[in-house]
């Protein structure tokens, strides 16, 4: 990577974490049909990637390859209990509604496999910021999509009835995620691809 | 009649297609035969140890069944995964010799991600569900599915690889928005077929 095409900001839009890099996208096809799911998945998955990359870059780097990316899943499954229970605790309904999706963004490809590959090749004080626009990267396609699959699906906005003229109820399945999600990385090339 | 009905199985409840996950493993294993076959069989082998483990573990322990226990089944999986993981690169390096430094990020790229955690979540409720029976044959029937299902949708996927990255595709939809809007058709053909 040439030093000057480097940003910390590009993890939020130019190598959006979803729609350039196609990382964690389960989660988005498959839950974010809503904002709140999208808000409670976003907020689960800052606390466990912040908490587990920030960690995790203190490990020794002589350590194996495999038994770093051993400790950085485990690291993230032991964050995973106090961010989970907080989920709970402040949105119990969404929580049940986002079933195992929620415990996979232990295992997500920004912790296991970007960490080694990006993050931890900077410094640490470019590793934090880079990090945190990635993970807001993240949070921003998530609330994207499920705002435009509530809207679409339900024919609400954060719970608010908004004045559509049709609803779509399969938008709420899978393959509509996967074809959202499509047209949103493709809008997204157009938008921010540099020539 | 058997063959069949496991078939049918493989399709109708194929985890990227109804479920999402390991799309990222899945454009990976697309990109040749040889990345497309031994990923599948790595991710069948991953699988089917992963549920076994887990589901000797869950009939021991029953975390899934108390509200306490389900925080901690991440911390378990990963766990179980990991040893998995670390016997599969020391047999591997054992047995393979030289070949082993080919093989060896393919391994590293099956063990940690969506595809198979997901399996293990799954794995207990197809157990609940008794669609297999609860048992290491039943732990091995859903594994080596997940194995069929993965290995299934990148034939798919890699028999039409080169025209979605060809110069027919607009070019902001070239690669993973096509991709992505492709695996939103397959999964289409498969809901009309579960609902």
């Amino acid at each position: 990577m040439k030093k000057s095409d480097f940003s910390v900001f590009d993890g939020l839009l130019r190598k959006n974490s979803v729609l350039a890099e196609s990382m964690v996208i389960a989660p988005i096809v498959v839950c974010c049909d809503t904002v709140m799911k999208a808000l409670v998945l976003s907020f689960a998955f800052a606390c466990i990637t912040f908490l587990t990359v920030a960690t995790a870059s203190f490990y020794p780097g002589k350590l194996m390859y495999a038994v770093r990316i051993v400790l950085y899943a485990l690291t993230a499954a032991v964050y995973y209990i106090p961010v989970a229970l907080l989920c709970r605790l402040l949105a119990p309904d969404t929580v049940s509604q986002l079933g195992m999706y929620l415990p996979l963004l232990t295992c997500n490809s920004m912790i296991v496999l970007h960490s080694e590959l990006h993050f931890y090749r900077m410094r640490k004080r470019i590793m934090v910021p880079t990090l945190l626009f990635h993970i807001l990267g993240f949070c921003a396609a998530a609330l994207l999509l499920g705002g435009i699959r509530e809207l679409l699906a339900y024919g609400t906005l954060c719970s608010r009835v908004v004045a559509m003229p049709l609803v779509f109820d399969g938008i709420k399945a899978a393959w509509a995620g996967f074809i959202l999600l499509g047209i949103a990385c493709a809008m997204h090339r157009k938008l921010f691809r540099r020539k | 009649m058997w063959f069949v009905m496991a078939m049918i199985s493989v399709v109708s409840e194929n985890l990227i297609l109804t479920n999402a996950l390991g799309t990222s493993t899945l454009m990976a294993a697309s990109k040749s035969h040889f990345n497309l076959l031994l990923l599948s069989a790595l991710i069948t082998i991953f699988s089917v140890l992963g549920c076994i483990v887990t589901g000797a573990a869950e009939s021991v322990f029953h975390l899934s069944s108390s509200d306490a226990g389900r925080y901690f089944l991440p911390l378990v999986y990963a766990a179980a995964v990991a040893v998995i993981y670390l016997t599969m690169l020391v047999a591997a390096r054992a047995a393979l010799g030289k070949t082993f430094q080919k093989i060896k990020k393919y391994i590293h790229l099956s063990a940690f991600n969506c595809a198979v955690t997901g399996t293990l979540y799954l794995n207990y409720e197809v157990s609940a569900r008794r669609i297999f029976s609860p048992g290491v044959s039943g732990w091995t029937a859903f594994g080596l599915q997940t194995g069929a299902g993965f290995l299934l949708v990148s034939l798919m996927l890699s028999a039409v690889r080169k025209r979605l990255h060809s110069d027919e595709v607009p070019e902001i939809f070239r690669g993973m928005p096509a991709v992505m809007v492709y695996l939103g058709l397959l999964s289409l053909a498969v809901y009309t077929l579960t609902i």
